[in-house]
């Protein structure tokens, strides 16, 4: 069970019913907030206004349908895919008894195959990994110091595959790709992230807050690889060529619009530093920085 | 409510499990579980007869019915429906029975004749200061409706009032669908900061054994450490 944090949930309601959680986090928010008064207490206020504005009354909301869709239909996808705990029809079953003195050259067998699961070498990096070998090799930069390796924060992009049910790490990618991010805080006192992207024409693309949010979003501490809601369709706000996306983990709020004009200041200033993953140190406040350099393709 | 009976190949799409069919499916029962969850249902159990008197906390019939349909859309389930009998009787079945597991494993010592189960999750009986204060909502909540500007309101009436999709307002209105969520956001965003402006999200606080109570327990040793010294 993990931890109640009073402030995230209630971020995570108010941001359920103004903009939408991904459906996984949208299942725990429920969990979280069948065992907190209070913060069910704050759900069901934001329940009776939204209500209202449809003037349902005591029915559901047609928003509250759609959010609950969303989750329906993860949770069988989910177990589409074999992430769930479906039991298959069919599936083999040991039906008879079993011999006592088989027992000590199952347990050897059993033994091998846990050493040589363990000491195999990984085919995958997302798995099983910790959040120090996980970002290992990815270079996280430190805002107002010089380059070091710090494996306390990430940020990786993923593209969602084209049934919405899986993600891929990032290969190459196009316009017509969609893509996910997940973030990794193990930092002391890291507790807001923006994530933005920037592309030749200088502009930012919001992530992290939304295009209707001000400041940076409030994330959890002591999390690897937490989702950071849906998916993001590259068609609608991109262009074809680079990108950079860049990652602002801080320990207080920074406005968006400060790191709007620090941006815009900075490659009027030096234009190469777009495509440099060199820490811009765009605010005063202490941070980490961490940028990805992608290329998409015209291809829609 | 006998879709799945009637419609053979949307039968068959649910039975494999494609996306737009359970999708269908999902629209077509969520409104009559949704109402069966939060008003509740009688059962017999051991020869008695008991009465589950319904969720009526949100979060808690949203749980319950992401929890049924979960369940209803497992592979198992799908195909152990036969197609002949109403689809809705075997769903509210499941539901039936994930209801009364929970409260059997919760409230096994209420489980007597007669019994009414109560519901995890329901709200204390309404008093005349809740109609108040649903008038009062009503009446911030037409006062932001008439303020609303031209197309706004045409967003508002298509999307909270008469309940069209993202994609039925978009054609409507001739406008991406993206501008549909946005400009909905927008409307709540709004609404819910005006509520709160008019202090309808205080009155309630953390535990009083959270972060109250702490500070006094370090308030307490603060001046305990003063009297020592």
């Amino acid at each position: 069970m993990t931890r109640h944090l009073h402030w995230l949930a209630r971020w995570r309601i108010r941001r359920l019913f103004t903009g939408g959680l991904a459906p996984v986090i949208h299942r725990a928010l429920l969990e979280e907030v069948s065992r907190c008064a209070s913060c069910a207490e704050h759900y069901r206020r934001h329940d009776v206004l939204e209500s209202a504005l449809c003037k349902k009354g005591g029915d559901p909301s047609p928003f509250a349908l759609e959010r609950l869709e969303g989750m329906v239909l993860d949770a069988a996808a989910s177990f589409r895919a074999g992430r769930g705990a479906e039991p298959e029809r069919g599936s083999w079953k040991w039906r008879g008894s079993f011999p006592r003195w088989a027992s000590i050259p199952a347990m050897l067998v059993g033994a091998v195959g846990l050493m040589v699961l363990v000491f195999r070498p990984r085919a995958n990096e997302r798995v099983g990994l910790g959040p120090g070998a996980r970002l290992d090799g990815v270079q996280i930069v430190a805002r107002g110091g010089g380059e070091r390796n710090v494996a306390d924060v990430g940020m990786r992009v993923f593209r969602v595959a084209g049934d919405g049910d899986r993600v891929h790490e990032t290969g190459p990618l196009s316009r017509a790709d969609v893509i996910t991010f997940t973030y990794t805080n193990a930092a002391p006192g890291i507790r807001y992230l923006a994530l933005f992207g920037v592309q030749e024409d200088g502009l930012l693309r919001w992530y992290y807050p939304e295009e209707d949010g001000s400041e940076s979003i409030p994330i959890r501490s002591d999390t690897v690889d937490e989702p950071l809601g849906d998916g993001i369709r590259l068609g609608t706000h991109h262009k074809p060529g680079w990108l950079r996306i860049t990652a602002i983990f801080s320990s207080e709020p920074i406005a968006k619009v400060a790191i709007e004009q620090a941006v815009h200041t900075l490659l009027l200033e030096r234009p190469s530093a777009a495509k440099d993953l060199a820490p811009w140190s765009l605010t005063d406040r202490s941070g980490l920085e961490h940028s990805v350099l992608i290329n998409l393709d015209s291809s829609e | 409510m006998t879709r799945l009976v009637e419609d053979r190949q949307l039968l068959e799409a649910f039975r494999r499990g494609e996306r737009a069919a359970l999708a269908e499916v999902y629209r077509e029962y969520v409104r009559p579980l949704y109402a069966m969850i939060s008003t509740g249902f009688s059962f017999e159990s051991g020869g008695h007869h008991h009465h589950f008197a319904g969720h009526r906390e949100p979060w808690a019939v949203e749980n319950t019915v992401q929890e049924v349909f979960a369940r209803a859309f497992m592979r198992s389930a799908r195909e152990r429906y036969d197609g002949v009998r109403p689809y809705r009787n075997y769903l509210f079945t499941i539901a039936r029975n994930l209801v009364v597991d929970a409260l059997r494993a919760r409230q096994e010592e209420t489980l007597s004749d007669g019994a009414d189960l109560g519901a995890h999750g329901s709200a204390p009986p309404r008093s005349p200061e809740d109609d108040l204060v649903e008038k009062q909502i009503e009446s911030r909540c037409d006062e932001f409706v008439a303020a609303l500007a031209v197309e706004e309101r045409r967003l508002f009436e298509a999307r909270f009032r008469e309940g069209l999709s993202v994609e039925e307002t978009a054609r409507r209105l001739a406008i991406s669908e993206h501008r549909v969520k946005s400009g909905e956001r927008r409307l709540k965003k709004r609404f819910f900061a005006r509520m709160k402006e008019c202090g309808y999200f205080e009155g309630y606080r953390l535990h009083k054994t959270g972060i109250e109570s702490v500070a006094l327990v370090l308030l307490m040793l603060f001046a305990r450490g003063r009297t020592w010294a």
